[in-house]
């Protein structure tokens, strides 16, 4: 089934909202309940992703047709890496701050799920501007959802926002700031329950297997043709052929589903 | 000056770097490449081209982990049975004969069916279970929720398992639809009750759908669909297939003849004859009383 | 023997590298859902950390320091770790069949698991000795198979629940592995007192 190339703005929305990095495709995890310990960790530690998906892409998307075949992880990681580098020394010179502050999680940028996993799934099959387009997507989706794990997590858990402090929070104030948020259990729990906003506001409910329509009766010639199982073994596609012949008494049937 | 010494520093460095890097790189490809030789495994091509004949939907019907599974033990010779895909049936077991280059086997379609009858016209529940929602969970509560503690807790555990669609509950009681099922196995292996059974695929297929071991008396007051252990029906098979084992008659699929003498002679219609289909398909046989509730006796 | 323990006692309760440390989430998160790819999945993790332990740390001290070359430690780090997973399969595949079944198909999803990549690195930000950043590996190896272990039963129990339609999937997953991390909470101050 050949995908039709969409136009290069649905590109970049895509990675917003619909095919959000942290929420939906779940990729990039890592430093998602890692470095979201304030907004500005958060904001920093997407751009710096941004960063690093936007050129990585560019880069991927333009050797696509050099690299081998065989070898083709292997680079893909050694470009990651390389580029993951650079970012270390640029932000080392001139943002010491939130170099320290990131730690570890700036390296760990090489084996965040969503770079790697752009770049297999699709700067390798794509243009250089496709590819750009859905980098900077991914990497604005993925920079929002940090940024509000981080600021739900710092004004729930410190009672700061950008480390600015909040009025009528903390101090002699009846509202103290609750510290568990921006501890571990926290991250989970804020990255969880964001994932079922998100769910709940894009109406798309989880390992929901849609049942196969065989509607013998009024679709005589209906077969199940085939299938496609998801990763935990359930009918995730159903595909069934449908040749419906004329009925007459269509008008009086009931919705089937 | 002063740009030239930089401008030599950063070569130097530049040129180490990228020595020091390229070098390692090398060095791992090396040994990548050595080890790969010293430790080649050698693939079956055969294995592989076997296995694109079988169906992919790796259901596990044929016993074994996968289609590759499958296709792996057959091109070994540990597997000789060209006919254990369910799923592909009979035409992927003469393309794995041929495959093979071996006569090809008989292969007897079968299809899931549920010993039990109990819908909710027929039994009814003994206490309010309010645990997990599933029938393994239930039963484990003094056998489940049901009158009849041998039949179906209809809380969908064989749906579960299904991957093709094609068990579903209705009016209180799991249905097969024969015409999804590949009998791959999974809902016998996921019914706690061990209500599901493989049987061939008859379109006559005749069948005392019920699992109870109870003396007549006891079923009577806890299901009224369920087999009596009268032996009316190991009387009157012309065949002898019917046999009864503790109380319930069993009928023996290779033998029976689906003539349909027992299902007229059955007091309670406790045999069936024929498969289900889609839901909503099924009606009860028309001799199938329904359950005297006892709300309904103690009010008369 | 006190440094050992003392190191191991951190990586395994204390900071444990997936519900302390956040290392590894991707795997932890997938893989739960059944004990056999747990055991699988952190047999596997447990090997390569020791063996990438073993590989980086002599070529970090050795060939990147005296040549001023730290800032190719995530570009050298990640070509070894790939390479050893490419490596190891290929030995435990021809060497050890039955252990390559048990865990085999893991090992390339271990290239681009943050918590390699990240005990590595953590290995050379402790400045450890090369002794203790094998035991280091181990014990992240050992600590990731706890947490792994832990959630895999808590996930099962969760699989027989009625779970709210939008919290079905992650959302339900992510909360109880809150609730898990909680719990290793009350591992902190415990190093102090009992190592003095």
């Amino acid at each position: 089934m050949a995908k039709k190339n969409r136009s290069l703005t649905y590109e970049f929305t895509k990675g917003i909202v619909k095919e959000n990095p942290l929420l939906v495709l779940l990729l990039g995890t890592c430093p998602a309940l890692a470095v979201t310990t304030s907004a500005w960790n958060g904001l920093g530690m997407g751009l710096a992703a941004t960063f690093v998906l936007v050129l990585a892409n560019i880069v991927i998307s333009a050797l696509r047709n050099v690299i081998p075949d065989r070898v083709r992880i292997p680079s893909y990681i050694t470009i990651i890496a390389s580029l993951v580098t650079i970012l270390q020394l640029l932000l080392q010179a001139y943002l010491p701050d939130l170099n320290r502050s990131l730690g570890i999680y700036i390296p760990l940028i090489t084996v965040n799920c969503i770079i790697l996993g752009r770049a297999e799934a699709f700067a390798n099959r794509r243009t250089i501007i496709a590819s750009l387009m859905d980098g900077l997507g991914m990497g604005v989706g993925f920079t929002l959802a940090l940024f509000i794990i981080g600021s739900v997590r710092e004004i729930l858990g410190y009672g700061t926002f950008f480390g600015m402090g909040l009025p009528y929070i903390g101090g002699d104030y009846v509202l103290q700031p609750i510290l568990i948020f921006a501890l571990p259990p926290g991250g989970f729990a804020v990255y969880g329950l964001l994932i079922a906003l998100s769910q709940k506001l894009s109406n798309r409910l989880y390992a929901q297997t849609p049942a196969p329509i065989l509607d013998k009766e009024h679709y005589p010639g209906s077969v199940l043709v085939g299938s496609a199982f998801g990763s935990d073994g359930k009918l995730a596609y159903p595909v069934v052929s449908q040749e419906k012949e004329p009925s007459a008494g269509d008008a009086g049937r009931k919705e089937s589903f | 000056m002063n740009i030239y010494n930089t401008l030599l520093a950063a070569t130097n460095s530049i040129l180490i770097s990228s020595l020091i890097g390229a070098g390692i790189a090398l060095a791992l490809g090396a040994i990548i490449l050595v080890v790969f030789k010293i430790f080649a495994v050698p693939v079956d091509e055969r294995a592989k081209n076997l296995n694109e004949l079988l169906p992919g939907v790796n259901c596990g019907g044929c016993g074994y982990s996968g289609c590759m599974g499958y296709a792996e033990a057959l091109v070994e010779g540990t597997e000789t049975e060209t006919t254990l895909c369910t799923a592909g049936g009979a035409e992927t077991a003469d393309d794995v004969a041929e495959f093979l280059g071996v006569a090809p086997g008989i292969y007897i379609p079968t299809v899931a069916h549920v010993y039990c009858q109990g819908s909710d016209f027929h039994t009814e529940t003994r206490y309010d279970y309010t645990g997990p929602d599933n029938c393994a969970a239930a039963t484990g509560l003094f056998a489940g929720p049901n009158s009849c503690t041998y039949g179906c807790l209809s809380m969908g555990d064989c749906v579960d398992a299904c991957k093709f669609n094609a068990i579903y509950i209705e009016e209180g009681v799991a249905r097969v639809n024969h015409e999804n099922c590949v009998a791959c196995g999974k809902c016998v292996e996921a019914c706690p009750k061990y209500l599901l059974h493989m049987i061939p695929k008859h379109e006559a297929a005749t069948v005392v759908s019920c699992s109870n071991h109870w003396p007549g008396a006891k079923i009577r007051k806890e299901c009224s669909i369920g087999c009596i252990g009268c032996t009316r029906c190991v009387k009157v098979c012309p065949v002898e297939a019917i046999s009864m084992d503790d109380n319930l008659a069993i009928i023996d699929q290779n033998i029976c003849i689906h003539c349909g003498d027992c299902v007229e002679i059955c007091p309670t219609a406790s045999i069936t004859q024929g498969l289900i289909a889609a839901p909503g398909t099924h009606q009860d046989s028309p001799k199938a009383k329904p359950m005297v509730k006892k709300e309904q006796k103690s009010a008369s | 023997m006190i440094d050992i323990a003392k190191i191991l006692f951190t990586v395994i309760l204390i900071n444990n590298i997936v519900l302390s440390q956040f290392l590894g989430v991707c795997s932890f998160l997938g893989l739960t859902t059944n004990l056999k790819n747990s055991m699988g999945m952190s047999l596997a993790v447990v090997f390569v950390m020791v063996v990438s332990s073993a590989i980086t740390y002599p070529i970090y001290t050795y060939l990147l320091v005296p040549n001023n070359l730290e800032y190719l430690q995530t570009v050298v780090f990640i070509l070894i770790i790939a390479s050893a997973v490419q490596v190891l399969e290929a030995i435990i595949k021809k060497s050890m069949p039955p252990l390559y079944k048990a865990m085999g198909i893991y090992l390339p999803l271990i290239t681009t698991n943050c918590a390699i990549l990240g005990i590595m690195l953590l290995n050379i930000q402790e400045s450890y000795t090369f002794v203790q950043a094998i035991i280091n590996g181990f014990g992240a190896g050992v600590s990731f198979m706890l947490a792994m272990f832990l959630f895999a039963g808590v996930r099962q129990k969760m699989s027989e629940a009625n779970i709210p339609e939008f919290f079905k999937g992650m959302p339900s997953v992510l909360v109880a592995a809150a609730i898990v991390s909680v719990s290793f909470n009350g591992f902190k101050g415990v190093i102090e007192n009992i190592f003095g």
